[in-house]
């Protein structure tokens, strides 16, 4: 029954997105997007019996309409969104991805609005994303939503300046993107060489700055490098692993901890050749990661955790409980600090695949993703396969899931 | 017998830079068939048949400016947003959702549909050095024929074979070979009234690697129409002002 309403709901809001598509003046386009998504849980591992009460392991579906157009000077994205998540209530969601108005005033050009600003350099990881990060770690990437900012840009035709207030009169949000700073960018194109400096203020991280330089070697290649330094950092750590005596707690364990400096520095480079093939290497620190030591903590416990399932005296709920508060490690850019990602892909006419390898040297962790994508005129079919490997220890070998693939199939109006 | 030689010799060097400057002036009269204006915003209509039907529609507007400088905003449902920026042989790639302008190389820009854009209005006078080879009847039409080698790599073809026809010097053909000097397309032109002028209409391009592909490049619109020149900034193409 419930399905039934989620199909007609999507049938709907499909139709009323035509006809808006058919009346509407100035700019608009449409997709609608259906996810299907097959999760499969490791056979083992002391973060398994924690799924239960978390979204990992769980198959989903989820269904979408993404508008984006622009009247007289607003632009704007917008997403109609149904997640049914296995075992779980359907969820309905409207998401405004955009809403913002790009305007020149006195000669200068101004931005106002929530608007999606990337400004980082490289693909894997980009430090240099100070103002809008990307989670690189999901398989299928939905529409980013953007940052309700005030912006300020002066360009000329090989440099820029953007000054950017962000969140104004947030304070310290939620997460990072919600938090209110003011950013500057720089931007200089001399030849095939790009040059890129940034500088961000807020009062989680204080200041950051940093620096990148992409260059075109020559008709195939590319290197690119980016490095940045925040002068305060913080992550969350379960007290459990710090006590070295209790195992479990009745209160939500994890706390905050500030820490001082932090670098966050990438490199790598692409080859492309004639026949479509390309390969890109990429290497990454990330100093706000958590360390090895303390994936090891992270993994002791759980499976001292674990261990106490079906313990007389202890209840299970509880124990699950503590090894779901576990999972809170996972919320972060990147898993551990050393990171390697290898890519080759083919890019054709019809088709398009690509093969993706992260490693994680420092604890032998990697995740391994292929995608094929077929585009037809205005229908694009996507499949994806993500496994998850590493010992049992390690940040990837601790994820309670294996193997996650998808379809997406996605229709353009 | 080396007073031939270098007399030969004299003449062949003195004659060079005439003939050089004859083909710069074929080849810009070749181009104003296509490019009307110094700056200017075209309109494309790209249809990709297979086997005699429509495989996929593509719509593009391209702004030229001189310089070898370009814009492309890509129109068609499928890829609406997507924009494209070329400066020489610098590139730039704008995919919708990211706000980040990413650099491509040469290599990169020739893979998928946005090199067909860059066909439509390649310019070959500003792209392209070469010679006069001979004469030949093509489509019917008595033709002077071009050897054009590229003078930049970020071009989609290091060669071309051009036909243009004697007299009105419009283009008829075109063989475009890739680096691996390799024929890729053969280019065909369709002529009409358009504007008061005779201006390129269609341009039909056959695949000779899948023989079974055609593509037909509609020009819809040529209007004259300079963007500032910071609009060439590659940090410039996420934001929105750019409109026909």
């Amino acid at each position: 029954m419930k399905r039934h309403t989620a199909a007609r709901l999507c049938a709907g809001l499909v139709s009323s997105i035509v006809s808006v598509a058919a009346a509407a003046e100035g700019e608009f386009s449409a997709v609608v997007r259906v996810v299907p998504e097959v999760r499969a849980l490791r056979s083992d591992g002391p973060l398994r019996e924690s799924a239960v009460l978390t979204d990992f392991g769980r198959d989903r579906l989820r269904a979408e309409v993404e508008a984006r157009g622009k009247v007289r000077a607003v632009s704007y994205t917008g997403t109609l969104r149904t997640t049914a998540l296995e075992g779980l209530e359907p969820r309905h969601e409207g998401i405004l991805n955009e809403l913002y108005v790009d305007a020149p005033l006195f000669g200068q050009s101004f931005t106002l609005g929530k608007k999606i600003a990337g400004w980082g350099v490289g693909f894997g990881f980009r430090p240099l994303d100070v103002v809008q990060q990307q989670d690189r770690r999901l398989l299928y990437q939905f529409t980013l939503e953007g940052i309700p900012a005030i912006a300020w840009e002066h360009f000329t035709e090989s440099s820029a300046w953007t000054v950017l207030y962000a969140n104004p009169t947030n304070g310290k949000g939620r997460e990072i993107r919600d938090d209110e700073s003011v950013a500057v960018r720089w931007f200089r194109q001399s030849g095939g060489t790009d040059l890129h400096a940034v500088a961000r203020f807020g009062e989680r991280q204080r200041l950051q700055l940093g620096g990148g330089v992409n260059h075109v070697v020559n008709d195939a290649i590319q290197v690119y490098g980016s490095v940045l330094v925040a002068q305060r950092h913080e992550r969350w750590v379960n007290r459990l692993t710090e006590s070295g005596g209790a195992l479990l707690s009745t209160a939500y364990p994890l706390y905050e901890v500030q820490h001082g400096r932090a670098w966050q520095a990438a490199v790598g480079g692409t080859w492309t050749g004639t026949s479509g093939f390309g390969v890109m290497l990429e290497a990454w620190y990330d100093g706000t990661a958590y360390t090895r030591e303390q994936w090891q903590a992270l993994a002791r416990l759980a499976e001292q955790q674990d261990a106490l399932l079906g313990a007389p005296g202890v209840p299970d709920r509880a124990v699950r409980g503590n090894l779901a508060w576990n999972l809170r490690y996972f919320e972060r850019p990147n898993l551990v600090r050393e990171n390697v990602l290898v890519r080759l892909s083919y890019t054709g006419d019809q088709w398009d695949a690509a093969l993706d390898a992260l490693f994680t040297p420092v604890d032998g962790g990697s995740v391994v993703t292929a995608t094929v994508t077929r585009q037809f005129d205005r229908v694009r079919w996507d499949l994806g396969v993500r496994r998850f490997g590493g010992p049992g220890d390690s940040a990837a070998g601790l994820l309670p899931d294996r193997t996650v693939a998808y379809l997406a199939a996605q229709v353009f109006f | 017998m080396y007073r031939n030689l270098i007399a030969g010799a004299w003449l062949a060097l003195a004659t060079l830079p005439v003939f050089g400057a004859d083909v710069k002036a074929m080849l810009k009269e070749a181009d104003n068939f296509r490019i009307t204006a110094d700056a200017m915003v075209v309109d494309t209509q790209v249809q990709v048949m297979k086997g005699g039907s429509l495989d996929k529609e593509r719509r593009y507007t391209v702004f030229l400016k001189p310089g070898r400088r370009s814009i492309v905003l890509f129109k068609s449902p499928a890829e609406i947003g997507q924009k494209m920026l070329m400066t020489g042989d610098d590139f730039f790639l704008l995919m919708p959702g990211t706000g980040r302008p990413i650099r491509v190389t040469p290599q990169q820009k020739l893979l998928g549909d946005a090199s067909t854009g860059d066909i439509a209005t390649m310019t070959w006078a500003e792209d392209y050095a070469g010679t006069v080879v001979g004469e030949e009847t093509v489509e019917g039409k008595p033709c002077v024929r071009l050897h054009l080698e590229a003078t930049r790599a970020g071009v989609s073809y290091a060669r071309i074979e051009l036909y243009v026809a004697k007299g009105s010097g419009e283009p008829v053909r075109a063989d475009l070979y890739v680096a691996s000097d390799k024929l890729a397309k053969q280019a065909f032109f369709q002529l009409d009234m358009l504007d008061g002028r005779r201006q390129v209409t269609v341009m039909r391009l056959v695949d000779q690697i899948q023989t079974n592909r055609e593509t037909l490049v509609r020009y819809v619109s040529r209007k004259p129409k300079a963007l500032p020149d910071e609009y060439f900034n590659p940090m410039f193409l996420s934001r929105s002002e750019i409109r026909e």
